[in-house]
């Protein structure tokens, strides 16, 4: 067997991983510190209101990740290259979980706030249900599709869907009056919030980055294989 | 010209300790001022009073109340006593949600960085699996009899 020679120019260059996981290891702890002893607590929602630091980034992942899945899917459907699905499986994969926590986190933060884990009225959560859906869709498409060509296009075509369901999601409290979900809030943060949200921001995008790049990683890994255990298999 | 200079500088050092010794003097009354008397927060309907004290700084509050007790107590002598039963319950109940919220917050990122890392699990096992299965392949192909070492691929 010989090693994969590194001549793919879409390749990350293999110190990103180490980069990413250093920038993270370094970051989280002390924004996680920080969000918890910097900004003042709110009064009317106590301890409870610092799920902004945790719950807001990761759902500002779970919305740019499809976007990322779409561009990748999209490059695919114009290029066939598939580097490009990689990207695009990779990204929506962590899309997909980074999803379902916001939908677990920010209900578990409403049953205290709101009295209620979920709303059917509420704009943005109902939007945010047609994205992970629409995600889950996207892995039954693969899923189900044994001809892998056809199982990347499937997987692009679905990748553009959850960008579009990931915009809506973003207009969804701009566009319409929420139910219990607030508005936009940042031009409303005091600076020391303000600060602190910005540094957990990032700090969400270096993990986003860290995982990324493993899922890729992965993803390469696992076709590698399986395309030598078809060649070995055929000349047995 | 320096005689005018000194006159100047004079003025203007006169100037900034009448100001320091008025901003002194009125300090403490600003900071005792409430934006609610004792006697307007009494006389407005309940809703309105409701909202007006749920706009006030804890030690407006303070104050406020402060002020309501020694005006009522003349005529309700056991209005300490319910005051404190008051009192008594509040700090409970704001315990309670307090300590309520601090569960859940600690629920909700648990919820969170336990995806985060059963995603990132799931990664490293299914790649250790494709690994061993290449490994598996390698042992068994025709010609792995040879003494020469194999690279496997680890999506570097």
């Amino acid at each position: 067997m010989t090693p994969a020679t590194n001549t793919d120019p879409l390749k990350m260059p293999a110190r990103w991983p180490d980069f990413a996981l250093f920038l993270l290891l370094l970051s989280l702890p002390i924004v996680g510190w920080i969000a918890l002893t910097y900004p003042p607590t709110l009064a009317s929602q106590g301890q409870a209101s610092r799920i902004l630091f945790f719950h807001v980034p990761i759902a500002w992942v779970a919305l740019y990740a499809p976007c990322l899945a779409a561009l990748s899917g999209g490059l695919y459907l114009y290029t066939r290259r598939e580097t490009f699905d990689i990207w695009s499986l990779a990204s929506a994969r962590i899309a997909f979980v980074f999803a379902i926590g916001v939908v677990f986190t920010g209900g578990i933060w409403g049953s205290v706030e709101w009295g209620v884990f979920w709303s059917f009225h509420d704009p943005r959560l109902m939007s945010f249900a047609i994205l992970v859906l629409t995600l889950a869709s996207y892995f039954l498409a693969r899923w189900m599709t044994e001809d892998k060509r056809r199982a990347a296009l499937y997987g692009a075509v679905a990748a553009i869907l959850a960008a579009v369901a990931a915009l809506l999601t973003w207009f969804a409290i701009r566009l319409v009056t929420p139910d219990l979900h607030p508005g936009p809030v940042i031009a409303t943060m005091s600076p020391k919030i303000r600060l602190s949200f910005w540094l957990s921001v990032l700090a969400f995008h270096f993990l986003f980055l860290a995982l990324l790049r493993a899922s890729i990683r992965h993803e390469r890994l696992r076709r590698k294989a399986q395309e030598l255990s078809l060649n070995l298999g055929e000349t047995r | 010209m320096k005689d005018t200079r000194t006159r100047l500088s004079a003025m203007m050092l006169g100037g900034v300790v009448l100001l320091s010794l008025v901003l002194s003097l009125a300090a403490p009354n600003a900071l005792i001022a409430n934006p609610l008397s004792a006697a307007e927060y009494l006389s407005l309907p309940d809703h309105v009073a409701r909202e007006r004290a749920g706009a006030l700084s804890a030690e407006e509050t303070i104050q406020l109340l402060a002020d309501v007790r020694q005006q009522i107590r003349p005529r309700n002598p056991d209005l300490d006593r319910v005051y404190l039963a008051i009192e008594h319950l509040e700090s409970l109940r704001a315990t309670q949600i307090a300590q309520k919220r601090v569960d859940r917050l600690a629920l909700a990122v648990g919820v969170g960085l336990l995806l985060i890392v059963a995603f990132q699990l799931w990664i490293f096992l299914d790649q250790r699996r494709q690994i061993q299965s290449l490994q598996r392949w390698i042992a068994a192909s025709p010609g792995s009899n040879d003494e020469k070492r194999t690279t496997v691929y680890r999506g570097e």
